[in-house]
């Protein structure tokens, strides 16, 4: 029989979320048992999915309830795995009401056995450390950007725990492994790194060349947060409309910066240049992606970024800032180009360098683009890095 | 009069506590509709506080009772409210009943004025005019400058409701004249600034400058407030060498600016503080040299007139009003937003000068808001603009 891998994820991947669907196919395939453990009650057709018990907020009186009837269960299934939880956490200094909280909320994880707990983020993992050593599994847990780049910084010590208590390490590039390893995780715990992946038929595209008319396209897609550096594309953009270049700047996502990179553009004067498209469906995008002439994502720290993938197999020149994982994304030079973060004037710069690239320069960086997404960014590629990381 | 002062809240932000008890103490009979979020005591009987209940059972005899007293009191203006009901086409019969229960102790009450306090929710009342109450919307800043270019569903809404009301209060001439376009009209718009309490006024102005450049903002952590640009020019500051020390006051939000300040290496001289408490702030000013607003757009920034008042200097960005308070160079300084460069070489200058240029410097400002900016000309200016509305 497989192995059996237990994922904890806050709600189930929706469908544009390639990297767990492929992975829990990928590991399907491999022969492993793959559960779903969710905090939101749901159901797939895709997935084996069990759910945390509901999370009465404003109820107290149904929390005690279900709390009891939850606990009773829990107690006459797994005694000994709860109570080895509570052990464990009682030598980790948890008050017992702590306690109780916790294992009312992972109930669901504790009535079950696993050889693999897996956390699908960093940050869903705080609290629950000891949950893999009680069931007897082991503990695997994934970096997303976010985990590493910015949740640190209001909660410093928020990984302390989880370092000594995890097996295996997963990144989705070496720039947030090194990170985390400033963050406290130690050299000698396991580490493997697999990238996001694509899949590159999608985003193939025949003869394209970039930059042939007057006006140029210039496309960014990503969630309307301050970390996607926004403010600073548009303020290239300012630079290169005031130097009398045509541009047509779309910005896809929708987020809570919505509000002030719309008033910025605004303030600019930039109202007929700059195009906010709101969410797009994938086949959307693809279709942008298909025909714009420069990608750009002025991110200020990222995880690996997707979009800067897809935009290379479009055949888009790429800009991107130079940092984190898209200093792993993008060959600068070779495959698109990195520039400073925070600078609109190096964004602007760059473009202007960009329109007067021959025809076989630009060929040649697309083309170099486009292979190399196709072999190391590609879903085979993905899936053969999955295979070995439960071994 | 019997005068409404309505922002949805009991109690509500300092400057519209400010103006209910002015007021208040004018003679007026003022009525505060809303929810009540707090315990509050006017210590005044001209103040009537009508609270909307929030629990169901409650807010239901309550609405029952003033439908009750609506039918005794104002038999003949059913028939009006009953087509306002039907006009505003309500998708269920909750919203109808939390309308009921805001509107029935208004009418009931009968103010002659209706002075909403924050236009963009404001002009749901733009129906009360037909009740012979007579209805003021206040222009304060973001429900104008940005609202309707950020969601212009926003401007198709105001232009329908704008003509309806009686009058309109502006904070700025800047700020009336970009409503404008809104549908509101010049002779419609009485401008009235922001002002501060004359007891800030009374302490001498001291001006020791010290060897580490002390530095002031106070405000919530919002993108208007554009402290990202602030904390660039902190970083152009240090790398020049200059001894200094940046505070926000107002909690700065989980994530953007710590992660910036972390960026730049400026977590010596960056410094956030949580929310305080008005009395707090107000006793905070005085520890710090130079006062600082990098905002992207504001009505008129009290915050700004305060340290004015209390003899702090002013750098300021030229946006909504603030050009109409501060005169570059002379009581403080006016420069473009977003730009930290412009920040960096206000900063400079300041430290360019002598104590005595700086000091001439605060006494202009403190002039400017004696002549224009104190509680007892604005409320006196207020109690002017209801009554001619008589």
């Amino acid at each position: 029989m497989g192995k059996k891998i237990g994922l904890v994820l806050s709600v189930v991947p929706g469908y544009s979320e390639t990297f767990f669907r492929n992975k829990v196919r990928v590991l399907e395939e491999q022969g492993f048992e793959v559960i779903l453990f969710t905090q939101k009650s749901e159901q797939s057709k895709d997935f084996k999915v069990i759910s945390a018990p509901y999370n009465y907020k404003r109820r107290p009186i149904l929390y005690i309830v279900n709390f009891i009837i939850v606990f009773t269960k829990l107690m006459m299934s797994s005694y000994s795995r709860v109570t080895k939880f509570i052990r464990t956490e009682r030598l980790d200094g948890i008050s017992w009401k702590q306690i109780l909280k916790i294992v009312y909320f992972n109930a669901h994880i504790l009535s079950n056995s696993v050889d693999w707990l897996h956390f699908g983020f960093a940050t869903l993992t705080i609290g629950r450390e000891n949950l893999a050593k009680a069931i007897g599994a082991k503990m695997a847990v994934s970096f997303r950007g976010y985990d590493i780049n910015v949740y640190p910084i209001k909660q410093p010590n928020c990984y302390k725990k989880l370092w000594s208590k995890v097996d295996k390490v997963h990144s989705i590039s070496d720039s947030l492994y090194q990170k985390a390893l400033g963050l406290g995780l130690d050299k000698s715990v396991n580490y493997k790194k697999i990238t996001p992946a694509i899949d590159v038929s999608y985003f193939t595209v025949g003869n394209k060349m970039p930059l042939q008319n007057v006006d140029i396209e210039v496309f960014t897609v990503a969630r309307l947060t301050w970390i996607k550096g926004l403010d600073f594309a548009i303020e290239a953009m300012a630079i290169l409309i005031k130097k009398g270049i045509n541009i047509k700047y779309t910005i896809a996502g929708d987020g809570v910066v919505f509000n002030r990179l719309r008033f910025m553009v605004h303030q600019l004067g930039l109202d007929d240049y700059i195009e906010f498209a709101g969410e797009l469906s994938k086949e959307e995008i693809v279709k942008r992606l298909k025909s714009t002439d420069i990608y750009i994502q002025p991110s200020i720290d990222e995880g690996f970024c997707n979009a800067v993938l897809e935009a290379q197999a479009c055949k888009c020149l790429c800009i991107a800032s130079d940092v984190g994982g898209l200093k792993e994304n993008i060959v600068d030079g070779v495959t698109g180009w990195l520039v400073p973060k925070r600078s609109p004037l190096s964004i602007a710069n760059k473009i202007e360098e960009l329109t007067a690239l021959s025809k076989e320069q630009k060929n040649k960086v697309v083309q170099n683009a486009h292979t190399r997404v196709k072999e190391s960014f590609s879903l085979e590629f993905q899936r053969n890095a999955f295979k070995s990381f439960y071994e | 009069m019997r005068i409404a002062v309505y922002s949805g809240e009991i109690p509500s932000s300092t400057f519209v506590e400010t103006l209910i008890i002015g007021l208040a103490n004018k003679g007026h009979q003022l009525f505060i509709f809303g929810i009540k979020k707090k315990s509050v005591n006017y210590d005044n009987a001209n103040v009537n506080i009508i609270a909307t209940p929030t629990s169901k059972l409650f807010s239901f005899f309550f609405v029952c009772w003033h439908w009750l007293l609506f039918n005794v009191k104002n038999g003949s203006e059913k028939q009006l409210l009953t087509q306002i009901l039907s006009e505003k086409n309500f998708p269920s019969f909750k919203y109808k009943f939390w309308f009921l229960a805001e509107v029935l102790p208004i009418l009931n009450n009968k103010p002659e004025v209706f002075h909403v306090q924050w236009i963009k929710g404001g002009i749901v009342w733009d129906f009360l005019p037909k009740f012979g109450i007579k209805l003021v919307g206040s222009f304060r800043g973001s429900h104008i400058n940005y609202t309707p270019i950020i969601d212009p569903e926003y401007k198709t809404k105001y232009l329908e409701a704008f003509p309806k009301f009686t009058a309109f209060h502006a904070v700025s001439q800047r700020i009336a004249q970009e409503s404008l376009q809104y549908g509101s009209e010049m002779n419609k718009i009485t401008v009235i600034p922001g002002a501060v309490n004359p007891d800030l006024i009374k302490d001498p102005i001291n001006v020791v400058k010290g060897k580490k450049l002390k530095v002031l903002s106070v405000g919530r952590f919002h993108w208007v407030k554009g402290y990202n640009y602030m904390l660039d020019a902190c970083k152009v500051l240090k790398d020049k060498g200059i001894d200094f020390e940046y505070t926000i006051v107002g909690g700065v939000g989980a994530e953007e600016l710590p992660f910036q300040r972390l960026e730049l290496g400026l977590e010596d001289e960056v410094k956030f503080i949580d929310r305080l408490n008005h009395t707090e702030v107000l006793k905070l000013y005085k520890g710090y040299d130079l006062y600082v607003l990098p905002s992207l757009s504001e009505g008129i920034a009290n915050v700004v007139l305060e340290a004015m008042a209390i003899g702090l200097p002013v750098i300021s960005t030229d946006c909504g009003g603030m050009s109409e308070v501060i005169k570059h160079k002379v009581n403080g300084w006016l420069i473009p937003f977003r730009n930290p460069e412009a920040i960096v070489n206000a900063i400079l200058e300041y430290k360019e000068m002598s104590d005595d240029e700086i000091l001439f410097m605060c006494q202009k400002a403190r002039h400017t808001i004696i002549q224009n900016h104190l509680i007892p000309q604005q409320i006196a200016k207020f109690d002017e603009l209801y009554k001619s509305m008589a």
